[in-house]
Formats: C-alpha cells, sequence, structure tokens
C-alpha cells in the first residue's frame, strides 16, 4: 500500500511538474516542432495542474510539495543569469528562500530525497537534450559543468536519493518516462 | 545489515564528490590555460598560414607576385 501511494504521488507530482515545464518551455518546443500537450491545451493547461496536484496532496502532502519544491529548486538554480523574477528577488536568492522553507517545513531526509533524485533527472533530460535536440535552453547543465561533470553530478545525485530511500528512487526512475511519453505523444 | 549499505552509499558519496571536485577544477584550470595557449598561438599559426598561401589571412593582400617582382 505504501508503494502504491508514493507510486500515485510521484506520477501525478510528476505530471505536475512536467506539465509547468512544458509551459515554460513552450518556445523551444515549438522550435524543435515537438507536440505536447501544453501546446495543444494552452490556457486550460492551469487548472487540470492544479487539480492534479490537489489529488497528490490528498495521498500525501509532504512528499508532494518536496517534490514540487525540489524541481522548482532545481530549474530556478539553472536560471543564472541574475535577472530579477516576478517576485522581485534574484533567481538564487529565490532558490536560498525556497531552501530554507523546505528545510523548516518540510521532513529533511524527504527533502533531501526530493533535490537529489530532481537533480538526477534534470541531468539526464540535459544529457538527452543535448544530444537529440537541434535547439537547446542555453542554461543547459553540460553548459556550465562540461560532459563528464554532468555524469558525476548525476551519479552523485542518484546515489544520495538510492540511499535514502531506494524504493521511492526506483519509482521515480520509472514513472518519468511514462510522463514524459504521456504528455509528448 | 544496515551498516553495510550505509557504508558504501557514504564511500560511494565521498569518492564520487571528490571526483567531481577534480573534474570541475581540472575543467576550470585546462580552459584558463588553453585560452592563454590560444592567445599566444594564434598570431604564430596566422602567420605560417598567410606565408604558406602567399597572402595575408586577415586582409587578402597578397605579398609577393607570382613573377618574383615582389
Amino acid at each position: 500500500m505504501e508503494g502504491l501511494n508514493d507510486f500515485s504521488v510521484i506520477f501525478l507530482t510528476g505530471l505536475v511538474i512536467k506539465l509547468m515545464d512544458d509551459y515554460l518551455d513552450q518556445e523551444i518546443d515549438r522550435l524543435n516542432g515537438r507536440k505536447t500537450l501544453v501546446l495543444r491545451l494552452e490556457r486550460g493547461i492551469l487548472p487540470y495542474v492544479l487539480i492534479l496536484m490537489t489529488f497528490s496532496s490528498l495521498i500525501d502532502p509532504y512528499l508532494t510539495v518536496s517534490l514540487f519544491w525540489a524541481s522548482y529548486i532545481i530549474g530556478m538554480g539553472m536560471d543564472m543569469d541574475g535577472n530579477k523574477l516576478p517576485t522581485g528577488l534574484k533567481a538564487y536568492q529565490e532558490v536560498i528562500v525556497m531552501l530554507g522553507l523546505g528545510f523548516i517545513a518540510l521532513d529533511k531526509e524527504e527533502f533531501i530525497f526530493s533535490l537529489a533524485i530532481m537533480l538526477f533527472i534534470q541531468l539526464l533530460d540535459d544529457y538527452i537534450d543535448y544530444y537529440l535536440e537541434e535547439f537547446i535552453n542555453r542554461d543547459n547543465f553540460i553548459n556550465y559543468l562540461g560532459k563528464g561533470g554532468t555524469v558525476l553530478l548525476s551519479f552523485l545525485s542518484l546515489v544520495i536519493s538510492l540511499g535514502i530511500s531506494w524504493e521511492r528512487s526506483v519509482i521515480v526512475i520509472f514513472a518519468t518516462p511514462i510522463v514524459v511519453w504521456l504528455l509528448h505523444r | 545489515m544496515m551498516g553495510v549499505n550505509y557504508m558504501i552509499y557514504r564511500i560511494l558519496i565521498i569518492v564520487l564528490s571528490s571526483m567531481l571536485f577534480g573534474y570541475l577544477l581540472g575543467r576550470k584550470l585546462g580552459r584558463e590555460e588553453g585560452l592563454k595557449e590560444g592567445i599566444l598561438f594564434t598570431p604564430i599559426i596566422l602567420r605560417k598560414r598567410s606565408l604558406e598561401e602567399g597572402k595575408c589571412t586577415s586582409c587578402g593582400r597578397e605579398y609577393f607576385d607570382l613573377d618574383g617582382q615582389s
């Protein structure tokens, strides 16, 4: 039962994260000629995302928030140009605030796990993008760390997340391709 | 049993972070060195190519006429 709960939360939150990511990266997806669900639904996407989020919050609010905040922080951390965000803070300041809030409000171990596994997925995604896509985001991790650094950091984050909870790590690793396949048909 | 797993993870984390640290440091230093070397070598490479082709690589002016009248 525990495993099923974890799977549902990870799958639903994964959908939410991927939808948000697609929403923010619409231009690059259009350039690459990809067909994402977000491009088809346009404005209709927001209510669905929120509803999905409430479903997974009902099952396990802490894991949901952990995963979502972690993905937010990892995604933010990439934006290192020092641009001001809508909150009036710079990206790295927002990252620090969110990290602080996370460690105060959430289960520390769960939060570290979420950060590690999200970093792993992000790095993997960047690595794949680097080889498959014609146009990549400028803030692809490979541009900062190099190929070797990206591989090493992804192994490191995988080991950390496996060390904290190998069951959940495995669930995330299997849920991610399903989510991507569902949204990019 | 818990202890063995814990040890393995700890060792892996230490090894991987050391490798990552070394890689990133080496990458940074290597880039700086490579940039310096590139700056030093560029004029020599340009001059070599210019002499081989008989004309200036950047502006295209010919050094010598082929008749040898300079």
